[in-house]
């Protein structure tokens, strides 16, 4: 675990920094967010920006999220219109992106991580304008779980761990005829 | 890949703020959830990207100390692995020993990134016999949010050989001789099939003797004769004395001669010979099974039974305390009262028994050869199966069954051969060898008695190498 971050925080192996200057990304994009939250929000906006970022350094950027969103129904409970509502996720996409840049991965890493962002969101868009919400939620969840799922099965081909019927039987027969 | 308990959170999280966003009707909610999705995806993305260089820069290496050994031996077993590159994933890997082997040491090892290099040595040991392939190692690869477990790294085969006499050698001299025997001839004509010679009939024989055919052919009145077939009675005569302890576990003289007394025992049934049993110790005749020609299922189990006799003369009480004497535990078992187990075991134990102790004046072996032989009318094939450490009693015994005008075969086993650390000195092994064969030859020389030795083959083989290199020298 990284010296800086707490035990409690939430960040794969792969992307922990060793020191606290190895977090500049995630710094730079929590002072974007403070500052995007006070402009729309004002000294509201602040709070749920300091928030956001004390939750980002105790929990992670996960939890960050979904405080920083309650947040933005809170700040925002008369409504908000979508071009403040994506000037506010620009901070949150940084947040999401920051850390990738301390991995060898990191262009094919950023791209996956815009894709999932702006495919769910065009879902999200497109969806509430055609759809009803809960539909739209639903088909946001099934995206979700559809590329999880994809990732998984490209790791189980990549490192040779699907068996079809054929090898199974082989690996069984195998198993037997080893402690003979 | 497996998500650990952090990542189902976030992903609780998703479906949190799904079900938020639908309750309070804010698709700014929802836009956090795929936030919150795409970090999911890319950590699982990061983890796979990981978790392939990883393997590719991990080996793994499973080395047991021995690949041949026997039931019951233990060996260590290393296992090391080394990474080649850096990774950021916790490694732990757990040797793929086989099944059946028992090892008290926890078979995990944890590869740190920073050492690139880890190896752990176990003490295995293998009470299965068998030949025994090493499952690869199991490797769990971990980033705190996935993991996953793979298989990699060798296989090796340790073979386990059962314990017990395993290449035995019959022979004189260190010259095999078959020892189990097919049809043997009677010397004499009679009845059978197979025709022995046609010879002229002479006065007084039964009319009924005549072979008319060749007596047509041949002009005078001929008989033809054949070849009798006759039983050859079979006595074993096993000596189980304390001498016939000496040897590893397993491999003592006496393994090795009851290996051969079943083989015998087997050929004579097959050949439809009747087989009988004698066994004794110093002092006593242990258990006798007259020749029969039915099934040798109690001989076959008496000599499987059969234990050398503990250190001096023992007492029929201090033999009941035995475990391999079914009479002597029948007896303490009867003594133990009318109770289910008894009415359980009895039945089991009585059809085992036979095995009366007949103390003797002198030596058993010879007491057992007059005690079998007196009992028959016919002449036997007597098969004493004994060692080198009373020359006399063996001497006597061979007199015995001679008297009664019996073919002897003496199995004989070179104690020296069996002795632990004796091949330290093989010069004076082979000295005693030599003494041994001497004695040998001395009863092979007998009319109607043939003596081999019987030995552990590579044993003999390594003694007798001392002979041939005096005589390469000699030469």
């Amino acid at each position: 675990m990284s010296r800086f971050l707490p035990e409690s925080h939430l960040e794969a192996s792969s992307l922990l920094g060793e020191g606290t200057m190895d977090y500049w990304p995630e710094a730079l994009a929590l002072t974007a967010l403070l500052i995007v939250f006070g402009l729309t929000a004002g000294p509201a906006g602040v709070l749920v920006g300091l928030l956001t970022a004390g939750v980002w350094y105790a929990l992670g950027t996960p939890y960050a999220f979904a405080v920083g969103h309650v947040g933005i129904v809170v700040a925002f409970s008369d409504g908000l219109d979508p071009l403040t509502l994506a000037l506010l996720e620009v901070p949150f996409v940084a947040l999401l992106v920051g850390p990738l840049v301390r991995h060898h991965a990191r262009v094919r890493a950023i791209g996956v991580a815009l894709t999932v962002v702006l495919a769910g969101s065009a879902l999200v868009w497109v969806g509430t304008s055609q759809l009803s919400l809960s539909v739209t939620a639903l088909l946001v969840l099934g995206f979700l779980m559809i590329v999880s799922y994809g990732i998984h099965r490209l790791e189980l081909v990549r490192l040779g761990l699907v068996r079809d019927d054929r090898d199974r039987a082989a690996s069984e027969t195998a198993t037997e005829g080893r402690t003979q | 890949m497996r998500p650990t308990r952090r990542s189902l959170a976030v992903g609780g999280l998703v479906v949190f703020l799904t079900a938020l966003a639908i309750l309070f009707a804010r698709p700014a909610l929802l836009v956090g959830a795929v936030g919150i999705g795409a970090w999911l995806c890319v950590r699982q993305y990061l983890f796979y990207r990981e978790l392939v260089s990883t393997t590719a820069s991990l080996s793994i290496r499973q080395t047991p100390a021995l690949t041949g050994l026997k039931t019951g031996q233990s060996t260590t077993v290393t296992i090391g692995a080394t990474l080649e590159g850096p990774s950021s994933l916790s490694l732990s890997i757990d040797a793929g020993l086989p099944v059946s082997t028992v090892t008290e040491a926890d078979p995990t090892l944890a590869l740190e990134s920073e050492t690139g290099e880890a190896t752990r040595t176990m003490e295995v040991s293998w009470p299965v016999a068998g030949r025994h392939e090493f499952e690869p190692a199991r490797v769990t690869a971990s980033d705190g949010l996935f993991t996953e477990t793979l298989t990699l790294g060798s296989t090796p085969t340790v073979t386990v050989q059962p314990r017990g006499p395993r290449s035995i050698h019959v022979g004189s001299g260190g010259n095999r001789v078959p020892v189990r025997q097919g049809n043997h001839p009677a010397g004499k004509s009679g009845s059978g099939l197979v025709p022995a010679e046609l010879r002229e009939y002479v006065p007084g024989e039964t009319a009924a003797r005549i072979d008319w055919k060749a007596t047509a052919r041949l002009v005078t009145p001929h008989v033809r004769t054949y070849d009798a077939e006759t039983d050859r009675l079979t006595v074993l005569v096993v000596d189980h004395s304390s001498t016939l302890a000496t040897g590893p576990d397993g491999e003592t003289q006496l393994d090795y001669l009851r290996e051969v007394a079943l083989l015998l025992a087997e050929s004579a049934h097959g050949l439809g010979d009747p087989v009988g049993l004698w066994t004794v110790d110093e002092s006593a005749i242990t258990s006798q099974y007259p020749p029969s020609t039915g099934p040798i299922k109690r001989i076959r189990r008496r000599l499987l039974d059969l234990e050398a006799a503990s250190e001096g003369t023992r007492t029929p009480q201090q033999q009941s305390a035995g475990s391999g004497d079914p009479t002597a535990a029948l007896r303490e078992l009867r003594r133990g009262g009318d109770d289910s187990l008894t009415a359980t075991l009895e039945p089991y134990l009585g059809a085992r028994t036979g095995n009366e102790r007949f103390e003797t004046s002198g030596p058993a072996l010879s007491k057992a050869v007059q005690k079998a032989l007196s009992q028959q009318r016919s002449s036997a094939w007597v098969v004493l199966l004994t060692n080198d450490a009373d020359p006399s009693a063996v001497r006597r015994s061979v007199r015995q069954a001679r008297e009664a005008e019996s073919d002897v075969l003496v199995l004989l086993t070179p104690t020296v051969l069996f002795e632990p650390g004796e091949l330290v000195d093989l010069e004076a092994a082979y000295e005693r060898y030599l003494e041994f064969e001497e004695f040998r030859r001395s009863l092979d020389r007998l009319d109607h008695v043939t003596a081999l030795e019987v030995a552990p083959d590579e044993t003999l083989t390594t003694v007798l190498s001392v002979g041939r290199r005096r005589r390469g020298v000699t030469q």
